[in-house]
C-alpha cells in the first residue's frame, strides 16, 4: 500500500514539476503548434489534413524526446537519479510519471492542432477519425519517450539539448514530417522508410484517410526501434552504477 | 489526490474537444432515416443462422479508392444493396456481408454518380448521360409533358437505363426572347402582376425550381427582348414564397447584377463579357449565391472544339450515340471571333472559388460543341484547369449540386445514399481526366451497359427513301422564305419561283445575333422533317446576288442550331458534305441559302441547286 502511495506521489511530483516550470512546458507545447500554424496552414494552403498528421507527429515526438532526454540528463547530473536509486522509492514510478507527462503533452498537441486544422484549415473528419488520430499520436509517442530516456542516460547534461536538436530536427525533416517524402529526391525517399517518425506519421495519415498504409510493416519498424532503445536504456542504466553520474 | 483529479478532468476535456470537432457535411442526415427497413433487413439476414445466398443487387467494390462526394478514402470498400449504399469506408472497418458479390477495385476509384447541373434533356439524353457516369440531370428548360413519369422514375430504386431527371420545366422569358426560338411554345410571365400565377402554374406542372432568362443578346453581338427587372424580382419572390429555388440565365455582367439584385439563388451560366473581380465575388459568396459556370458550352461558344477532349480516349469515343456525336461536332456561329473572351471566363473561376462562391459543374448539353454525359466530365476537367483542386472539381459534380438542389441523397457514397456509382481506372482525385476512363457505371445498384449497341435506338428514322441525286429547284413548293424575323430579328425575305430558278428578295437588318435572310429548302414532305440522306456527298449551287456574302445553313438531327458555311455568290459553288462536322445525313432536315452581308435590301437568284 505504501509502495503504491509512494508511486502515486512520485508521479504526482512529476506533474507538479511540469506545472510549475512553464518556462519548459509552454515552449515544448507551443513550438510544434506554431510550426503547424506557419507551415501547415499559412504557407501551404489546401494540405491542412496531411500536414496535420505529419506536424502533429513532429510535435509529439519532440515533447517525448525533450521531456525525457533533457530531463533525465539533468537529473542524472544533479545526482537525483542516484539518490532515488539509493532510496526505497520506486524508480519505475519516476519514469512512469515522466511518461504520463509526455503522453498528456501529446494529447494536448493532438487536440490543439486538430482544432486548428478544423477551424483554420477546413479539415472535416468523422468523430472516430479524430479520436483515432489522437490515439495513434499519444500511443505513438511512447517509443520516442524510450528514445529520449536512452539518450538522457547517455548524453552529458549540458550537451543534451544541443544533441537532441541535432537528432530531432533532421529526423523530422528526413521522415517527411515537414514536406511529404514524395517531394524528396529518390535517394532521400529511401532513407525516410528506415526512420521511425515516418512510420508513425504513416499510421496517422492512414487513420485520417489522407494516405493508406499497411499497418504491419510500420508497426514492426516502430517495435524494432523501441526494442533497440530499450536495450540502450538498459545499458545506460547499468552504466549509472559504474559512474558518478 | 486533488492533482490527479485535475489531470483526469483535463484529459476528459481534451477528449471532449475531439468529440465536438467538425464532421464532414453532406446532404445526408447522419443516420439514414429514409432507409431503415432496408438496412435492418440486410442486417437481420446476415445475423441469421442460414446464410443468405447472394441476393441480386447486392455487391461490394473492395480495395478501391473511394471518393464519397466530399473526400477520398484510400483502400476502401463500398457495399450496395437494393439500390442503396449500405456501407462505405475503409476496408478495415467496413464489414462485407457473406454472400455479397465482390468486385475488386484495386487501382481504381469509385465515385458517386455524377450530377450535371445544366442540361436540356430530350430524346436519348438520359441514357446517353448514363454511359458517361452522369446519373442525375438537372434540366434547365424543357417541356413538362412527361414530368409525372419522370418523378416516379427518380423516386424508384429499381434498375433503370436512364439518368434521373429534375427540371425547371418551362423557362420564364420575354416575348420573342431567348428560349422561344426552339419551337417549344413557352408560356410567358408577361409582367410582375402575373409572376405568382406563372410560378404556381410551373409548380403545378411539376417543375422542381424556377429558371428565369435574362438575356439581352449583347454578349453575342445582337439584341434580344428580355424580361424587365420588376418582372424578374417578382418571379424570384414568387418562387421563394413557394420555397423553391429561382435560378437565372445570364450572359453579361450587367445581366448577372440584375439577377443578383433580384435575389436569385444561383446563376446557371457565367457571363462572358468580363472577368469577375474579387469584391463582387465576395459579395456573392456572402449572399450564398451559387454559379453553374457551364464552361463546356462557353468554351464552344468562344471557339473551342468539343471533340478535342476525347483525344486518346477511344473507349469513351465509342460510347457516343449518333445524337452525342452530332451535338459534339456542331459549332456555334461566329464562335471563333470571340475566342479572346475565354481568358476572362477562365480567370473568374479561381476568383469565385477563393471568395467561397459555390461552383457547380454543368455542361448545357446538347448545345453545339457539347454532348450529354461527356461534357459534364469536360466541365469537371475545365474547372480543374481553371484553378480548382481536383477534389473541389469533383465535389462540383457531386456533393455541391446535391447540397444546393432538392435532389435527395445523391452525389454521395455513404450509407443511405442512392446506389449511383462510377468506377474509373486511375485517380481522378489527382487528375480529373481519369473520369473519361470509365470501367463501370451503376444506376440504382444495377450495372449500366456501356456499349452504344446495347443502348436504346436513337430517334433517327429508318432509311425509307432512296438518297438519289435531287434537283432542289424541281419543286418550288418545298422552298420557303426564311429570315431572322422568325427568331426575333428585323430582317425579312420573300421568294418567287421563276421558270426553273428561284428569285429571293428582302432586306437584311441588324437586330439579331447573326442576321440572315433568304430561302430554305426542306428535304422531307413537311418542313424540317428529318429524312435519311446518307447517299449525298455534295451540294452544288449557282447563285447570282447583289449581296457580298452568302451563308448556307444545314439543319439535321433535330438540332435547332444549323451547321453553316459562308460562300461568295458564284456560278459553281461545290460544298463537300463530308467536310461539315456535325452534319447528320441520316436525319437530314433542310438547307437554307441566306444573305449574310451587307445589311440593306438585296436580290438573289438561285439558278441551280442540286444534292448528289
Amino acid at each position: 500500500m505504501t509502495a503504491v502511495n509512494a508511486s502515486l506521489h512520485l508521479i504526482q511530483a512529476q506533474w507538479l514539476n511540469l506545472a510549475r516550470t512553464p518556462s519548459y512546458t509552454l515552449p515544448t507545447l507551443l513550438f510544434p503548434i506554431m510550426f503547424y500554424g506557419f507551415f501547415g496552414l499559412l504557407m501551404i494552403p489546401g494540405q491542412a489534413l496531411w500536414l496535420l498528421c505529419t506536424f502533429a507527429t513532429f510535435g509529439v515526438m519532440g515533447a517525448a524526446l525533450f521531456s525525457f532526454g533533457v530531463g533525465i540528463a539533468t537529473e542524472r547530473a544533479q545526482g537525483w537519479l542516484m539518490l532515488l536509486r539509493a532510496s526505497p522509492a520506486p524508480v519505475g514510478a519516476v519514469i512512469a510519471g515522466k511518461a504520463f507527462g509526455a503522453l498528456l503533452f501529446a494529447l494536448i498537441i493532438a487536440v490543439v492542432m486538430s482544432t486548428m486544422a478544423a477551424v483554420f484549415g477546413g479539415v472535416r473528419l468523422a468523430t472516430g477519425q479524430w479520436l483515432a488520430l489522437a490515439a495513434v499520436l499519444v500511443l505513438g509517442s511512447l517509443p520516442f519517450c524510450l528514445m529520449g530516456l536512452a539518450l538522457g542516460l547517455w548524453l552529458k547534461p549540458n550537451a543534451a539539448p544541443a544533441v537532441l536538436n541535432l537528432i530531432y530536427l533532421p529526423l523530422g525533416f528526413l521522415s517527411g514530417l515537414w514536406i511529404p517524402t514524395m517531394q524528396f529526391p529518390k535517394f532521400l525517399q529511401g532513407i525516410a522508410e528506415w526512420l521511425p517518425p515516418y512510420h508513425l506519421a504513416a499510421l496517422a495519415l492512414d487513420v485520417t484517410g489522407a494516405k493508406p498504409a499497411d499497418w504491419a510493416p510500420s508497426l514492426i519498424h516502430l517495435a524494432v526501434f523501441t526494442f533497440a532503445f530499450a536495450i540502450l536504456t538498459a545499458l545506460g542504466w547499468k552504466r549509472l552504477d559504474g559512474t558518478r553520474g | 489526490m486533488k492533482n490527479l483529479r485535475i489531470v483526469l478532468i483535463v484529459i476528459a476535456l481534451l477528449i471532449g474537444v475531439l468529440l465536438v470537432l467538425p464532421k464532414p457535411t453532406g446532404s445526408l442526415p447522419e443516420s439514414p432515416v429514409d432507409t431503415p427497413t432496408e438496412s435492418s433487413a440486410a442486417g437481420d439476414a446476415d445475423a441469421g443462422p442460414v446464410p443468405d445466398p447472394a441476393p441480386p443487387g447486392r455487391f461490394a467494390i473492395t480495395n478501391v479508392r473511394l471518393f464519397d462526394g466530399t473526400r477520398v478514402i484510400e483502400n476502401a470498400a463500398v457495399v450496395v444493396d437494393a439500390g442503396r449504399v449500405v456501407a462505405a469506408g475503409r476496408m478495415m472497418t467496413t464489414p462485407i456481408p457473406d454472400g455479397t458479390t465482390v468486385i475488386d477495385g484495386s487501382g481504381r476509384t469509385a465515385l458517386p454518380g455524377l450530377i450535371d447541373a445544366h442540361v436540356h434533356s430530350f430524346g436519348t439524353a438520359q441514357s446517353d448521360a448514363l454511359r458517361f457516369g452522369v446519373t442525375t440531370l438537372l434540366d434547365m428548360f424543357r417541356a413538362p409533358e412527361d414530368f409525372e413519369e419522370q418523378h416516379l422514375a427518380r423516386a424508384s430504386t429499381e434498375p433503370t437505363g436512364r439518368a434521373d431527371l429534375f427540371s425547371a420545366g418551362y423557362l420564364a422569358t420575354a416575348e420573342g426572347g431567348h428560349g422561344t426560338q426552339y419551337g417549344i411554345d413557352v408560356p410567358l410571365p408577361a409582367g410582375p402582376d402575373r409572376a405568382q400565377a406563372w410560378v404556381d402554374a410551373r409548380l403545378a406542372e411539376g417543375s422542381d425550381w424556377i429558371k428565369i432568362v435574362i438575356e439581352g443578346g449583347r454578349a453575342w453581338g445582337g439584341r434580344t427582348p428580355s424580361l424587365d427587372a420588376a418582372t424578374v424580382s417578382a418571379l424570384v419572390e414568387a418562387a421563394h414564397r413557394r420555397d423553391v429555388l429561382a435560378v437565372a440565365h445570364v450572359s453579361t455582367r450587367a445581366e448577372a447584377d440584375l439577377a443578383v439584385a433580384a435575389g436569385v439563388d444561383g446563376l446557371v451560366h457565367l457571363f462572358i463579357d468580363e472577368a469577375v473581380d474579387p469584391a463582387t465575388a465576395e459579395d456573392w459568396a456572402e449572399r450564398g449565391l451559387f454559379i453553374v459556370p457551364t464552361l463546356p458550352v462557353l468554351a464552344s461558344a468562344l471557339g473551342q472544339a468539343g471533340m478535342e477532349r476525347l483525344a486518346g480516349f477511344d473507349d469513351a469515343r465509342a460510347r457516343l450515340s449518333s445524337e452525342q456525336r452530332r451535338s459534339l461536332g456542331a459549332v456555334f456561329p461566329n464562335a471563333a471571333q470571340r475566342s479572346a473572351q475565354w481568358s476572362g471566363v477562365a480567370a473568374s473561376i479561381p476568383t469565385l472559388q477563393a471568395a467561397g462562391v459555390r461552383l457547380l459543374a454543368g455542361s448545357d448539353a446538347p448545345n453545339p460543341g457539347t454532348a450529354h454525359g461527356l461534357s459534364l466530365i469536360d466541365a469537371v476537367i475545365r474547372l480543374h484547369e481553371a484553378g480548382l483542386s481536383p477534389l473541389e472539381a469533383l465535389r462540383a459534380a457531386t456533393s455541391a449540386p446535391a447540397a444546393v438542389f432538392p435532389i435527395g441523397p445523391r452525389g454521395c457514397l455513404r450509407p443511405g445514399c442512392r446506389a449511383d456509382l462510377v468506377l474509373v481506372a486511375g485517380d481522378p482525385s489527382s487528375d480529373p481526366t481519369a473520369l473519361l476512363d470509365i470501367v463501370g457505371v451503376w444506376k440504382n445498384g444495377a450495372e449500366v451497359a456501356l456499349g452504344i449497341d446495347a443502348a436504346p435506338p436513337s430517334d433517327t428514322p429508318p432509311a425509307d427513301e432512296p438518297a438519289a441525286a435531287v434537283d432542289l429547284l424541281a419543286d418550288p413548293s418545298s422552298w420557303m422564305a426564311s429570315a431572322d424575323d422568325f427568331m426575333g430579328g428585323a430582317s425579312e425575305a420573300a421568294i418567287e419561283p421563276m421558270d426553273g430558278a428561284l428569285r429571293v428578295t428582302g432586306t437584311l437588318r441588324e437586330g439579331f445575333a447573326f442576321p440572315y435572310a433568304g430561302a430554305m429548302w426542306s428535304a422531307g414532305a413537311s418542313i424540317m422533317q428529318p429524312v435519311d440522306r446518307r447517299g449525298w456527298s455534295t451540294l452544288t449551287l449557282d447563285v447570282e446576288s447583289d449581296a457580298e456574302l452568302l451563308r448556307v445553313m444545314f439543319f439535321s438531327g433535330g438540332n435547332p442550331q444549323p451547321i453553316w458555311l459562308d460562300v461568295e455568290p458564284a456560278a459553281a459553288i461545290e460544298i463537300d458534305l463530308a467536310g461539315l462536322t456535325g452534319l447528320d445525313l441520316a436525319a437530314f432536315q433542310a438547307v437554307g441559302v441566306f444573305v449574310a452581308e451587307p445589311t440593306g435590301a438585296f436580290e438573289s437568284t438561285i439558278i441551280e441547286a442540286r444534292f448528289e
